[in-house]
C-alpha cells in the first residue's frame, strides 16, 4: 500500500495541471479550518451604513472589506471564506457518503451476481435515467431544504457511478488465482470481498471519489442557488451567486466573486481527478 | 413559385405592419384566466379588465376618482340601498373570429355578468371552478339584494344594507361586463368554458392570440365607445425575469415594462431614451403574527417585536431607499389616516424587557415564512428576512426562515398554519375599507385574507360601524379609531410603503401611475 501511494505520487508530480489542483486544494482546505482567524469579520454580521460597497480596489470600496459588502451589507470576503468551509465539507460528505453505500453495493453486485446484481444494477438504471440534477431537486423537494438534505440528495444521485466501476471491477477481480486460494484457505465471503478483492479496486476508485468532489460541490451550489441548499443566513456559494443576480449591473462583484470561487475549486478537483487517471490507469500510462 | 409567392406575401405584410402603431409591453407573467371575475393578481388583471373589459363606472386614470364607464349617470336613494344606474348607448362589443355581435351593449349584459357569480344556480356559475375569490372576498354575495333591469338602458341594484364603498367596489375589475350574446352562443354551442378563454367585451383593445410564458396579442377595437390613444397593436411580451425585462427595454424590444427591479432604477434614470416614472404606491408591506398560536396570542410579545426590529435598515438594504417607514395599516394618501399615530421605535432594549415581562427572558423559537416573489410591497423577501432574522436574534429570538412556491404559500398562509409571515397589499378601490375590513377584520379571518387571525371585537365594530355610514366625516373618525386599536395591540409590524416604478421609451405619450398598480394602455399615444 505504502508504495502504491509512493508511486503514485511520483506519476502525480509529473503532471503539472494535477499539481497546480493539488496546491489550490491544500490552500482552500487551510482557508477553510483557519476561517475564523483569516475573516476580518463575523460573515453573518449586518453593516447596515455599508451597503453594496465595491471591493478596495474600486474607487467608491471602503478599508477594512477588502471585497466590499453585499445587499445587506455583510462582508462579502468573510461569506466567501466561510462559504468554502461549507463548499468543502459538502465534498467531502458527499463523496464520502456515496463512496461508501456505492462500494458496498457495487461489491455484493459484483460477487453474488444474480438477482441480487439484476436489482441493484436496474436501481441504479434507474437512477441514472434521470439528469441528475432534476433528481436531486426532487429527492430534496420530497426531504425539505436544508443543506443536511441537499448532501443526502447529491449523494443518492452519485452513487450509481460508484456501483458500476466497483461492480465491473470486481467481476473480474473475483475470477483471479489469488480469489481462489484465499478461498481454499477458508476465507469466508465478507473475507473475501472486502478484504481480498476490494483493495485491489481501490486505483479507479480514487479518481471517481476525486472527480465525485468537484460534482458534489457543483451540484450542492446549483442547489443553493435554487434556494434549496443552505438556508439563511449560512454564507454558501450557490446560494450567495443566486441573490446577486439582480444586482449584475449595479454591483457586479457581488454575482462575479462567488462565481469564480465556485469555478476554481471545481477546476482544481478535476484538474486532479484527471491527473490521477492518467497516474493509475496502466492503458494511459503505456501510451505516454 | 408557390413558396416564392408565400415568401413575398410574408414580407409585404411584414412591411405593412411595421407601418401600424405597435407597442410591446414586457409583462411579468402569465395571467390565470382571461376572465376578470376570476382573477385577483395584478398581473392577470392587466391582462383582461385593464384592456378588454369595461364596468359601469371605473377609476379616473391616474387617480381613485370613481367616473362613468359603461354607465353613463347613476341615482342613489335616500336610504342609500337602491342604486340605479342609466347605461351608455352605442357601445359596441369586439368582433373577432371567433364572435359576432349583433346588437349594442345593454342591460341583460349587466345582469348577466353580475348574475354569474352571485346567482349558484346561474348557467354559467360553476363554468371554469366556480369560485369567484373577489366578489366572495369582498362580500358582494351578502350586500347586494337583487339586480334588476328596468328597460334595456337602465339597471337598479338593491341592496340589504347601506354600505359606503359600494360605487368603488363596483368600479373594480372583477365587476367588468361581458357579453351575454356571446354567452348565449357558447351556450348552444356547448363550449361554455371558452368564455373565459377567449374573451368578448367592450374595452379599447381586442383579444387576437395568446401564447402561455410568451405572448398575448391585442388590436385596436375600431368602434371604442370612449376615448383612447392611436396604438393599433398591443403586445404583452411575457418575460419573468426582471433583469431580462430591463434587457429588452435598453434594446427596443419592448416599450414599456412592469415591475423595474429597483437594482435598476438609477440605471434606467442615467439612460436618456427611457423615461422612469414613480408614484407613491398604494400599499403596504407588513409582517403578521398569528395570534392563535403562542407567544404571539400575547400582546406583549407582539410589541417587543415591533420594538426589536429596525425597519430604517429595510427600506434602505431591501427598497434601497424607495419607500417610506410605514406606521399604520394603510398608506398616507388614503383619506382617513391617522397622522397622530406614534410608531414603535427601534429598541432592542425595550424589546427585551418588554420580552422579559411576558416571560421570555431569554427569548424564544419561531418561524418567519419569507415571500417567494417580489411584489411592489417588497421587492426582496428573503433579503428581508435576513435582516430581520439578524434583528430578532440581538433580543434572544432564534427565527428559522421558511418559504414555499408562491401558490402554496398563499394557500397555506390562509389556513393559518405560519407564525410570522411577511405579505402585504395594494389597494384596489382606494377605500380604508379596502386595507381595514379586507386584511384586518373578522370576516377576513376564515375567508383567509386575515393573515395575523386577529379578530378583536372593538376594532372589528369600528370597521363594520364605518362600512355601513354614509357620512364621510363619522367614517373617517371611526378609521382614525380602528388604528389606534390596531397600533395597541399591534397584530402586525407594519414596514413600508413603497414607490412603484414605471420603466418606458421616450416616445410614449400620455400614460398615468395608476395609483391601483394596474398597467391601463386605452390613452396611450405612440410617438
Amino acid at each position: 500500500m505504502k508504495i502504491f501511494f509512493s508511486e503514485l505520487y511520483f506519476e502525480l508530480k509529473k503532471n503539472r495541471g494535477a499539481m497546480t489542483g493539488v496546491i489550490i486544494i491544500i490552500l482552500s482546505l487551510v482557508i477553510a479550518i483557519f476561517a475564523p482567524l483569516l475573516a476580518p469579520h463575523n460573515p453573518t454580521e449586518i453593516f447596515s451604513d455599508s451597503l453594496r460597497l465595491p471591493p478596495v480596489f474600486v474607487s467608491g470600496g471602503k478599508p477594512g472589506f477588502f471585497f466590499g459588502t453585499d445587499d445587506i451589507g455583510r462582508d462579502l470576503l468573510s461569506r466567501l471564506i466561510y462559504g468554502s468551509r461549507i463548499s468543502l465539507s459538502v465534498g467531502f460528505s458527499v463523496v464520502v457518503l456515496s463512496l461508501i453505500t456505492g462500494t458496498f453495493l457495487g461489491v455484493m453486485a459484483g460477487f453474488y451476481g444474480g438477482l441480487l446484481d439484476r436489482i441493484i444494477m436496474r436501481l441504479t438504471d434507474l437512477i441514472m435515467s434521470l439528469p441528475s440534477i432534476l433528481f436531486a431537486i426532487v429527492i430534496v423537494a420530497v426531504l425539505g431544504p436544508g443543506i443536511t438534505n441537499s448532501i443526502v440528495a447529491v449523494s443518492i444521485v452519485a452513487v450509481p457511478n460508484f456501483i458500476r466501476i466497483i461492480r465491473a471491477q470486481v467481476m473480474v477481480e473475483k475470477n483471479r488465482q489469488y480469489v481462489f486460494a484465499a478461498k481454499l484457505f477458508g476465507a469466508g465471503n465478507f473475507r473475501l470481498m472486502f478484504v481480498e478483492i476490494l483493495p485491489n479496486c481501490i486505483a479507479p476508485l480514487i479518481v471517481q471519489a476525486s472527480l465525485g468532489f468537484s460534482d458534489g460541490i457543483l451540484n450542492v451550489a446549483a442547489l443553493g442557488f435554487l434556494g434549496l441548499g443552505a438556508q439563511a443566513p449560512m454564507s454558501e456559494w450557490g446560494t450567495m451567486l443566486s441573490d446577486a443576480r439582480s444586482y449584475i449591473e449595479s454591483s457586479p462583484w457581488m454575482v462575479t466573486l462567488p462565481g469564480i470561487c465556485i469555478l476554481v475549486t471545481v477546476l482544481s478537483f478535476n484538474l486532479l481527478g484527471d491527473g490521477l487517471r492518467d497516474a493509475l490507469d496502466p492503458r494511459l500510462k503505456k501510451q505516454n | 413559385m408557390k413558396t416564392l409567392v408565400i415568401f413575398g406575401l410574408l414580407l409585404f405584410s411584414a412591411q405593412y405592419s411595421a407601418f401600424a402603431k405597435s407597442f410591446v409591453y414586457c409583462s411579468e407573467g402569465s395571467p390565470s384566466s382571461f376572465n376578470p371575475q376570476l382573477v385577483t393578481d395584478g398581473t392577470s388583471t392587466n391582462a383582461t379588465s385593464a384592456t378588454l373589459y369595461n364596468g359601469l363606472v371605473e377609476f379616473e386614470s391616474g387617480t381613485t376618482k370613481i367616473i362613468p364607464a359603461l354607465a353613463t349617470s347613476w341615482e342613489i336613494s335616500k336610504d342609500k340601498k337602491t342604486y340605479t344606474f342609466k347605461l351608455r348607448k352605442g357601445v359596441k362589443f369586439h368582433t373577432t373570429k371567433y364572435f359576432t355581435p349583433s346588437r349594442e351593449f345593454n342591460s341583460s349584459d349587466v345582469l348577466f355578468s353580475i348574475d354569474r357569480q352571485r346567482i349558484t344556480t346561474h348557467p354559467f356559475h360553476s363554468v371554469s371552478g366556480g369560485k369567484y375569490e373577489y366578489f366572495e372576498g369582498m362580500e358582494m354575495g351578502k350586500i347586494i339584494k337583487d339586480v334588476k333591469a328596468l328597460d334595456s338602458s337602465t339597471v337598479q341594484i338593491t341592496l340589504n344594507t347601506p354600505e359606503a364603498p359600494f360605487l368603488a367596489n363596483m368600479a373594480m375589475s372583477f365587476m367588468g361586463i361581458l357579453s351575454e350574446e356571446y354567452g348565449a352562443q357558447l351556450s348552444a354551442a356547448n363550449k361554455k368554458s371558452d368564455i373565459d378563454n377567449f374573451p368578448i367585451g367592450t374595452g379599447a383593445f381586442v383579444f387576437q392570440s395568446y401564447a402561455k410564458d410568451s405572448a398575448i396579442k391585442y388590436s385596436s377595437h375600431p368602434n371604442f365607445w370612449g376615448k383612447h390613444g392611436n396604438i393599433d397593436k398591443l403586445i404583452f411580451a411575457i418575460t419573468p425575469d426582471a433583469n431580462v425585462r430591463h434587457q429588452k427595454l435598453k434594446t427596443g424590444e419592448c416599450q414599456f415594462v412592469n415591475e423595474p427591479s429597483p437594482a435598476d432604477i438609477p440605471e434606467m434614470k442615467k439612460n436618456n431614451q427611457l423615461i422612469v416614472m414613480q408614484d407613491a404606491g398604494l400599499n403596504v408591506g407588513y409582517l403578521s403574527m398569528n395570534v392563535t398560536k403562542k407567544p404571539f396570542d400575547n400582546v406583549l410579545v407582539r410589541q417587543a417585536i415591533n420594538h426589536a426590529l429596525n425597519k430604517k435598515s429595510y427600506i434602505d438594504a431591501i427598497y434601497l431607499g424607495n419607500a417610506t417607514i410605514a406606521k399604520n395599516p394603510l398608506p398616507p394618501t388614503i383619506w382617513s389616516y391617522n397622522d397622530s399615530i406614534k410608531d414603535y421605535e427601534y429598541s432592542p432594549e425595550k424589546a427585551r424587557a418588554l420580552l422579559a415581562k411576558a416571560g421570555f427572558p431569554n427569548g424564544f423559537e419561531t418561524e418567519i415564512w419569507t415571500l417567494p416573489v417580489s411584489r411592489p410591497y417588497n421587492p426582496n423577501g428573503k433579503k428581508m428576512g435576513e435582516l430581520m432574522q439578524a434583528d430578532l436574534a440581538k433580543v434572544g429570538i432564534k427565527v428559522k426562515l421558511v418559504t414555499f412556491d408562491w401558490p402554496t404559500y398563499l394557500k397555506k398562509a390562509g389556513l393559518g398554519d405560519q407564525q410570522m409571515l411577511q405579505m402585504g397589499w395594494t389597494g384596489d378601490n382606494g377605500d380604508p375599507d379596502n386595507f381595514l375590513n379586507t386584511l384586518l377584520g373578522c370576516g377576513a379571518v376564515a375567508s383567509g385574507s386575515n393573515y395575523a387571525k386577529w379578530c378583536d371585537k372593538k376594532f372589528n365594530q369600528l370597521v363594520t360601524d364605518a362600512k355601513s355610514t354614509p357620512d364621510m366625516k363619522k367614517r373617517t373618525m371611526l378609521y382614525k379609531e380602528a388604528q389606534k386599536v390596531f397600533k395597541e395591540q399591534a397584530p402586525w409590524v407594519t414596514l413600508a410603503h413603497s414607490t412603484v416604478f414605471k420603466a418606458m421609451a421616450k416616445n410614449i405619450k400620455g400614460y398615468k401611475v395608476d395609483p391601483l398598480g394596474h398597467d391601463n394602455f386605452t390613452l396611450v399615444n405612440v410617438e
